[in-house]
């Protein structure tokens, strides 16, 4: 087996079990219970001239938002590496700072992707009736592996900062929060005011959001055309960080 | 070829020097020790011939690759236990030993086999199912010293792998060690343990202040640095009392005395003047001298002149 297929396979043997289940708890909650009564109180609305019910409407937003989370996992896993002196062992042994950097990567994108998947399954009967087009799809698709790239780099540099665990939860936490609730997830762009729209404009699950609505509802923003390539490159430079980011990790501790 | 052949190796962290000259030599299918004190440079040293850190001046060749640039060569060739610990937490003993296996690209059925022996070899049988983190420091221990040997290493750097061990997992670790050496292994090992090092080291090197200070077999440093010797007379017949008296004013003897038993014990600094004094004595005191021993220093008493010669404490 490849290198990096190794570190990978390891890592999802490792991985803690406990905060991959409770990546499901918000959005199956919000799917399955809490979008029954906002269902009621939210009557469909129309986006760009498309009705959209609001189940139909977080169904999808769920999706992009479960690949941040599982991505965001995917840090810890750096995080107890060092913390269990299993990074320096793994280094003394036949990978370089680079393959393990590129697995630890690809491990955070498996759980988000994965997690995305499975949301998808769930939130697939809420999208009933929607018209998929295959390059809808294709564009939806996209837009969530690069949201896994760049959310995955993230919690790798967040990761790679931190020396207490608590802090490094405590971060993590806020931080899951604050990029669900300020972003296009639970609410229309349109529909909140300025101020806060400029805020959810910064924060990258938005454009995944955005760009998995368009794809998969046909719903469209003003914003998803430089999204998508604001994306694009967001993932580009946080993957090259992420990378620098463990090859800058000392090792000359004794 | 050498297995490893350094040369004036050197580590700086800011203005200190953790490592200030380290040439070395370790023969293939040797079992090399580091001995110092604490904060020599032991660890530093290992960690740059491990290719975690790069030296800041010196070069060296390990398994015949330039150290600095070929570190991807060597660490697939070398097994590390490093003196801090590294586990999977969340993991069984079992399942950790199958992970570092995996890692290593070890085919399933053949880690599985050396799991087994291990699981035995290192006293973990009882212990297999349970977490990692639930395991006491010492079987911690054994399991990170035991997971090296699951790859096929030809060099093994051990820094200090034996603390923490009690007795039998120590003689386990030994045994095992001794065995994968008789089949080409070479070991690079670092111990606090001077009779451990004594039986299984077939050269040592003592590092002091960053620097090399010594290197022999240990028969060698304790003959040079082993000091004061212990003669032991069995007397026969006559008085042991004067024998022990007559030895007092001997040249070079720094102490004597006769035992209840009737042996007497002869501290000198030249054991072979010493022992031709005593069978002289022997003869003009009329004594019928049972038998006269030479006894050895031992490498810790060695270790300790030398380093004490050096202006350390102890
Ligand atoms: N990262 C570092 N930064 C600054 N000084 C360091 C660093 N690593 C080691 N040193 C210093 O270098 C010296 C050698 O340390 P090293 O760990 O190599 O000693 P050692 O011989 O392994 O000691 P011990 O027997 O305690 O394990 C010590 O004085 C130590 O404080
Ligand atoms: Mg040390």
């Amino acid at each position: 087996m490849n290198r990096i297929a190794r570190l990978v396979v390891r890592d999802m043997w490792v991985m803690n079990r406990g905060l991959l289940v409770i990546q499901f708890v918000l959005p199956l909650f919000l799917l399955f219970v809490a979008s029954f009564p906002l269902s009621a109180l939210i009557a469909p609305f129309s986006v760009d001239g498309l009705a959209v019910t609001y189940q139909r409407f977080i169904a999808v937003g769920l999706v992009a938002q479960t690949t941040m989370t599982g991505s965001l996992v995917g840090g810890t896993l750096l995080f107890t590496d060092r913390r269990h002196g299993m990074f320096e062992q793994i280094l003394v042994g036949p990978f370089a700072k680079s393959t393990y950097a590129a697995s630890k990567i690809f491990s955070s994108m498996l759980i988000g992707l994965l997690g995305a998947a499975l949301v998808a399954l769930f939130g697939l009967p809420f999208t009933y009736g929607a018209a998929v087009t295959i390059p809808g799809a294709a564009a939806a698709l996209a837009a969530v592996v690069l949201g896994a790239v760049v959310f995955s780099g993230f919690s790798i540099i967040l990761a790679s900062l931190f020396k207490s665990l608590e802090a490094f939860e405590g971060t993590f936490n806020l931080l899951f929060i604050l990029l669900t609730f300020v972003s296009s997830t639970l609410y229309p762009l349109a529909s909140v005011p300025p101020a806060l729209r400029d805020f959810m404009l910064l924060n990258p699950l938005t454009y995944v959001v955005d760009l998995t609505r368009a794809g998969m509802l046909g719903l469209s923003s003003p914003y998803v055309w430089w999204e998508g390539p604001v994306l694009a490159v967001e993932a580009a430079v946080v993957f090259a960080l992420a990378l620098a980011s463990i090859r800058r990790i000392s090792l000359s501790g004794t | 070829m050498y297995a490893i052949e350094a040369l004036s190796l050197a580590k700086s962290y800011g203005k200190g020097e953790a490592v200030s000259d380290v040439s070395l030599k370790v023969g293939k299918g040797a079992v090399f020790g580091f001995l110092g004190p604490n904060g020599a440079g032991k660890t530093t040293t290992i960690r740059m011939l491990t290719t975690l850190i790069q030296p800041s001046r010196g070069d060296a060749r390990v398994l015949g690759f330039d150290l600095r640039s070929h570190g991807p060569e060597i660490r697939p060739h070398i097994g590390v236990v490093l003196q801090g610990e590294s586990y999977e937490y969340s993991k069984s003993v079992e399942q950790a030993l199958d992970l570092y296996g995996m890692l290593w690209d070890i085919p399933r059925r053949t880690r599985e086999e050396r799991a087994e022996t291990l699981l035995d070899e290192f006293g973990l049988e009882e212990h297999r199912k349970k977490l990692v983190q639930h395991l006491s420091l010492g079987l911690r221990r054994r399991l990170q010293v035991a997971r090296e040997f699951i790859h096929d290493a030809e060099l093994l750097f051990l820094d200090e792998p034996t603390v923490g061990l009690d007795p039998i997992a120590r003689k386990g670790t030994m045994k095992m060690i001794r065995e994968k050496v008789s089949r080409g292994l070479t070991v690079f090992l670092t111990t606090q343990l001077l009779d451990e090092a004594e039986t299984l080291c077939d050269r040592v090197a003592v590092i002091f202040g960053g620097k090399i200070i010594s290197e022999g077999t240990p028969r060698e440093l304790k003959d040079t640095y082993g000091g004061v010797r212990l003669v032991e007379v069995l007397v026969g017949s006559g008085d042991p009392g004067l024998l022990a008296s007559r030895m007092l004013g001997t040249r070079s003897v720094s102490g004597a005395v006769t035992d209840p038993d009737g042996r007497v014990r002869v501290w000198t600094s030249d054991p072979s003047g010493t022992f031709s004094a005593i069978l002289g004595a022997g003869e003009d005191l009329g004594l019928e001298l049972g038998s006269v021993t030479v006894r050895e220093p031992n490498l810790e008493q060695a270790f300790i002149n030398l380093i004490q010669k050096q202006g350390g404490t102890d």
